[in-house]
């Protein structure tokens, strides 16, 4: 615990633990400083981000103190509980604490039941690492146990209360901390019931960390139960979640050839030791049956290709096929926001600069082009470009945070999670007053029940984060992007003023204006979900006008923006064409053949577009690691690895650059696809990828060419790392499978899979997660500490740096504007491709203020259409979770409250959408908060057809379809043909 | 006894059985925060129980002073296990005899003996009188549970 959350400068203090004497940080409780040294103390519902909350009374501990009279005295405390002061005076060590806090554990298992062998927790369990700790082995409780009914939670979490020991962290993260409405400790006693009012998924975006808080095996991993490993059978290794742009910190858990489950892995600078439930639960996507294992040719007969020969002799013989698309021919690749920067730097080499197109949407292209854009010059936060991208951790310090036009629970749940965390932990006047700490919970939780919220939100529609905001505002982009701009005026005067501003306006800018005056450290955050370029840049302006602020007492502003995707930053960075730009090349005869990287283009662009893409009939060559509509066109398919198979980088939304290494092998013939393309390449005699043998060399090349990535080498250590000639193992050692795990199949033990691009070893013998660097950290755990709560082992102090070393690095700090960077980013539109749109050049130093643009105007005759997300269906990876895709909505066309009322529509109605090349057909649903004038369709879901959002759309009422031609529930659309493509053939009723 | 007050008992009115009493209500009356309160009352009423009914030990005793312990005021949250187990602390100390009694009896000495009972036994309950240390041999032995 830092500085930042005892509310003060660090004064140091010297306690006494154990007859040693410690300089530590004045306010800190002495649990958290014990762990931080090192010492063992167990503990259950203190948790290093929740706090102290005295309850479990595990870490007791003997107090000492001098009396009035100038006697020593001393008693059993909490160190939990007891704030470190000049002084401060506790044995661990001592003989009625040792013998209290065996007590302890004896009566949290007065009814705890004997089922460790058969219970999923078992192995990683912070209970029986606590038992073992304080050496109690024998219960005399004779009588019944308690035992409660469980309640059915949903796909994600499993329920199994008698496990329970009642430290009530559960309730604490799930209703304190995450919001939930949902969930809740009931009856008195011991007999504490966790649970539901009755049974039900569970409705936090953020259940599942339940498995992780929970100490014991009440909460765990219902995925996980469908294809059970211990944690000691599981190979590990450290990943970025690919479900949003986030790029939150990750271990994913294999065994038998597939993910079995995914936990969150410590990153201070992004989602601490959370997750959301898209990111934890969405990885079944990796083990799914669309998944791609063979190479495929689509003019050979399979059997061929197929055969009985090698995986090797197969890869050979796809790679030929390949080789003839490509050679003397004019090829164009596509590229990916969720392929790593490794394979898109591949793709690139192999077509060149001017014919690697991003594979972006118009909206993506733009508007991430725009973040880029915020971070402008950087470097100095007073400079006339941009601000260095905030970071999630950024918002721990804020004294006031403003969302701009984001649905942040759905578009980057984790800062939603952010945000409520830093809701709860702020500091406040009232609690400086009489000295709360930030570590009691308890006392910190009652005062903030009295503080007025520090949180603004403006967006289209109402979110779960309304209920937190001093003001919760919904407004069309345009409006909020005035209220942006006028309170930049507000702020900074020489910003120019919004006109026409009305009477409601000028009040809101007063009262938001207030609050900005009175915060020192805000943060504005926005993003690119709701597809405004305008909206984004007057976020970005607000920011940049807030940091400026030069009167002593303001510190920096903080601008942290969303992204879409997990590499959406680093391909844009990267630079290359606009799709429909390489769709064009295509009709223009300029491209004979199209490499497509992981990339269903039908979730790019609207679906003509690509039909007509391959009714050109150009040479396809797909590289992807699960079916799509692109795969199922292309002439040679190769299976790439996902990225639980392969080492790579993804830039998240603030531009730091972060590694993931393979979990586990990629089966088949799969592989990288930056290895396919460095053959493709040696295969058409090319010379640039010969030496790409691991992954450190396809970046040495990346950093040297494109200078924008230099940095991202740093980012985790080099494949050749070695630590007394070991590399870091996958496996624990415990790893009792590895002989017996395919011994249905032969009862030889097959060799050990290989990895040259990691220094990860598919073994159990190697260095353990103590000395690995902390880019390498395979998972968490130390000796005595199986379970999640042992994280503070492996950290420099409770809720520090873990040890080891920095992970991830970040790109966008020294600046984008000047030198070499900019000539990188802007390489693509400046080779010949004509890419810039009136926007383009925001890529610039010394950004001016936005133009405001007029007030939004609801017409009766079309609606402002905007991309509505869910965080379950807007990521289309995630869907292939069964738990995912059956919270998943079905499709529909959104209207507010005085739409709904003036075309008097309910329940049960359909609606039509006409955009130029697309009418959809979709059941009607309220959306109640939507302003008038604007419409919302679910953005991303695998059932709806792409459409261009925002955009403008004429609705009207429809006969719902006839049985049996559409699902009742699901949506109907048809390509209309239009000015694109004059041969197109009307098609008929597509299906999704 | 416990907060200060003193609590007269006729000659016949069990001491256990009041402390039971007690023991069941503040087990009752625990919020379920803190560990030694929540479990240690219950544990303790259960243990009381056993006795009064016959079916406790010798080391029982052991244990519920334990549990004085345990649930003493630096180690618990609130006052309220710290207040519930003065009456427990002192009637261990002071009718140390009567709980010996109960678990040699193997059953409440205090208690009328039930029509059920053997003869011998029965004489021994007569007009609430306490019974004899002695009379409870013929009783059946102290069973514990589970």
């Amino acid at each position: 615990m830092s500085a930042e959350r005892t509310g003060g400068a660090a004064e140091l203090v010297t306690v006494t633990i154990d007859g040693r004497e410690f300089q530590v940080e004045a306010g800190r409780n002495m649990l958290d400083i014990a762990l931080s040294l090192g010492f063992d103390l167990p503990f259950f519902c203190w948790h290093p981000l929740m706090g102290s909350i005295g309850a479990c009374r595990q870490c007791a501990v003997r107090l000492y103190w001098t009396g009035r009279d100038g006697e020593e005295k001393s008693e059993i405390a909490m160190a939990c509980m007891t704030e470190a002061q000049e002084g401060t005076r506790i044995d661990i060590d001592d003989e009625e604490a040792v013998r209290f806090r065996a007590e302890m554990i004896e009566l949290m298992m007065l009814s705890h039941p004997h089922d460790c062998p058969v219970c999923d927790e078992g192995g990683e369990c912070h209970l029986q690492d606590m038992t073992v700790m304080t050496g109690h082995s024998y219960r005399r409780y004779a009588g019944r146990k308690r035992t409660f009914r469980n309640q059915d939670l949903g796909p994600f979490v499993t329920h199994e209360l008698n496990r329970c020991i009642t430290c009530y962290r559960c309730t604490r993260l799930y209703n304190d901390y995450a919001g939930g409405h949902d969930f809740g400790v009931f009856g008195l006693r011991n007999e504490i019931y966790f649970g539901r009012d009755q049974d039900g998924t569970l409705e936090s975006e953020f259940s599942g960390n339940l498995v992780e808080v929970c100490p014991t095996g009440v909460f765990t991993d219902k995925t996980l139960a469908g294809h059970y490993s211990r944690k000691w059978d599981l190979q590990t290794a450290p990943s970025v979640c690919p479900h949003c742009g986030l790029g939150c910190s990750t271990t994913p858990g294999a065994g038998y050839g597939g993910v079995r489950r995914v936990v969150s892995r410590y990153s201070r600078e992004v989602n601490k030791m959370f997750l959301c439930d898209r990111g934890r639960y969405g990885y079944e996507y990796v083990n799914a049956p669309q998944r791609i294992r063979a190479a495929r040719v689509a003019w050979r007969p399979a059997t061929q290709v197929a055969g009985q020969s090698s995986a090797d002799a197969r890869r050979e013989q796809a790679l030929d096929a390949a080789a003839v698309l490509l050679r003397g021919r004019r090829a164009i690749g596509i590229g990916s926001p969720r392929a790593s920067l490794e394979d898109n730097y591949a793709l690139r080499s192999l077509v060149g600069a001017d014919r690697f197109y991003l594979g972006l949407s118009e909206s993506d292209y733009d508007l991430v082009g725009d973040v880029l854009a915020a971070a402008g010059a950087g470097g100095g936060s007073a400079g006339a470009g941009g601000l260095p991208p905030g970071a999630l951790a950024d918002v721990q310090e804020a004294d006031a945070v403003l969302i701009l036009g984001e649905d942040l629970t759905d578009t980057a749940p984790m800062a939603d999670l952010t945000v409520r965390t830093w809701l709860r932990l702020r500091p406040t006047a009232q609690e400086e007053r009489v000295h709360i700490r930030r570590w009691n919970d308890a006392a910190v939780g009652r005062a903030k029940r009295r503080e007025p919220s520090a949180l603004w939100i403006a967006a289209p529609h109402a979110g779960k984060l309304d209920e937190l905001a001093a003001e919760a505002w919904h407004a069309a982009p345009d409006d909020i992007a005035r209220l942006a701009l006028a309170l930049a005026h507000e702020v900074d005067p020489a910003s120019p003023p919004v006109a026409d501003l009305s009477g409601a306006e000028n009040e809101r800018v007063a009262r938001w204006a207030q609050a900005l005056h009175a915060s020192r450290r805000p943060v504005v955050v926005g993003g690119v979900s709701g597809g405004s370029r305008t909206l984004l840049r007057a976020a970005a302006h607000l920011a940049r006008v807030l940091d400026a602020r030069t009167d002593d007492a303001s510190g920096p502003a903080r601008l942290i923006l969303t992204v879409p995707e997990s590499n959406s930053v680093g391909l844009r960075m990267m630079g290359g064409g606009r799709l429909p730009q390489a769709i064009a090349a295509v009709a223009r005869g300029e491209a004979d053949t199209v490499v497509i990287l992981d990339n269903d283009l039908y979730r790019r662009t609207a679906s003509l577009l690509v039909d007509d893409l391959f009714r050109r009939e150009p040479d396809v060559l797909a590289l992807a690691p699960l079916e799509d509509r692109v795969t199922a066109q292309a002439g040679v398919v190769l299976p790439s690895a996902t990225v639980a198979e392969s080492a790579g980088t993804f830039v998240n939304n603030e531009g730091r650059a972060q590694r993931f290494s393979s979990v586990l092998a990629p089966s088949g013939e799969t592989r990288e696809a930056w290895r396919w393309l460095r053959d493709l390449m040696g295969r058409l005699g090319r010379q640039e990828a010969r030496g790409w043998r691991d992954v450190d060399d396809v970046i040495a090349a990346l950093e040297h060419d494109l200078p924008q990535f230099r940095g991202v080498a740093a980012a985790a250590p080099r494949a050749d790392w070695r630590l007394a000639g070991s590399e870091v193992a996958r496996q624990p050692r415990r790893f009792s499978g590895r002989t017996a795990m395919d011994a249905d199949v032969s009862v030889f033990e097959p060799a050990p899979d290989t990895d040259t691009d990691s220094a990860l070893a598919y073994s159990l013998e190697g260095v353990g997660p103590a000395q690995a660097p902390a880019g390498l950290l395979p998972r968490t755990w130390s000796p005595g500490w199986n379970s999640a709560s042992g994280l503070h082992k492996l950290q420099e102090e409770v809720n520090g740096p873990l040890r080891n070393g920095p992970v991830g690095a970040r790109l966008l700090d020294r600046g984008l504007a000047g030198g070499a960077s900019a000539a990188g980013i802007t390489a693509g539109a400046g080779a010949g491709i004509a890419g810039g749109s009136a926007g383009g050049g925001a890529i610039a130093a010394g950004q001016p203020a936005p133009a405001a643009p007029g007030a939004h105007q609801a017409r009766p005759d079309e609606f402002l259409l905007l991309p509505l997300h869910h965080i379950y269906g807007s990521d289309d990876r995630s869907m292939y979770t069964p738990g995912v895709a059956g919270r998943a909505p079905a499709p529909y066309i959104a209207l507010g409250s005085a739409d709904a009322g003036r075309l008097g529509l309910a329940d049960g109605d359909w609606l039509e959408l006409w955009q130029p090349w697309m009418d959809v057909r979709a059941p009607f649903r309220l959306l109640p908060s939507l302003p008038e004038g604007v419409a919302g369709v679910p953005a991303g879901l695998p059932d709806m057809p792409f459409l261009s959002l925002p955009g403008r759309s004429r609705i009207t009422r429809t006969d719902a379809p006839p049985a049996g031609q559409a699902p009742a529930s699901g949506a109907a659309w048809a390509p209309t043909g239009g000015a694109w493509s004059p041969d197109a053939t009307p098609a008929g009723e597509a299906t999704p | 006894m416990g907060t200060g007050t003193l609590v007269l008992l006729d000659d016949k009115t069990c001491p256990v059985g009041m402390t039971l009493n007690m023991m069941e209500f503040f087990a009752q009356e625990s919020c379920g925060w803190c560990t030694p309160c929540r479990e240690g009352l219950q544990w303790a009423a259960y243990l009381l129980r056993e006795i009064e009914e016959g079916r406790g030990k010798l080391e029982d005793l052991d244990v519920l002073a334990e549990q004085v312990w345990f649930m003493a005021s630096d180690k618990c949250f609130c006052d309220l296990a710290p207040g519930a187990t003065q009456p427990l602390e002192a009637a261990l100390r002071l009718f140390r005899d009567d709980f010996v009694a109960h678990l040699k009896a193997g059953r409440c000495p205090y208690a009328p003996a039930e029509a059920d009972e053997s003869a011998g036994a029965g004489l021994a309950g007569e007009a609430g009188e306490p019974a004899e240390p002695g009379a409870a041999a013929a009783a059946p032995a102290g069973k514990a549970a589970g």
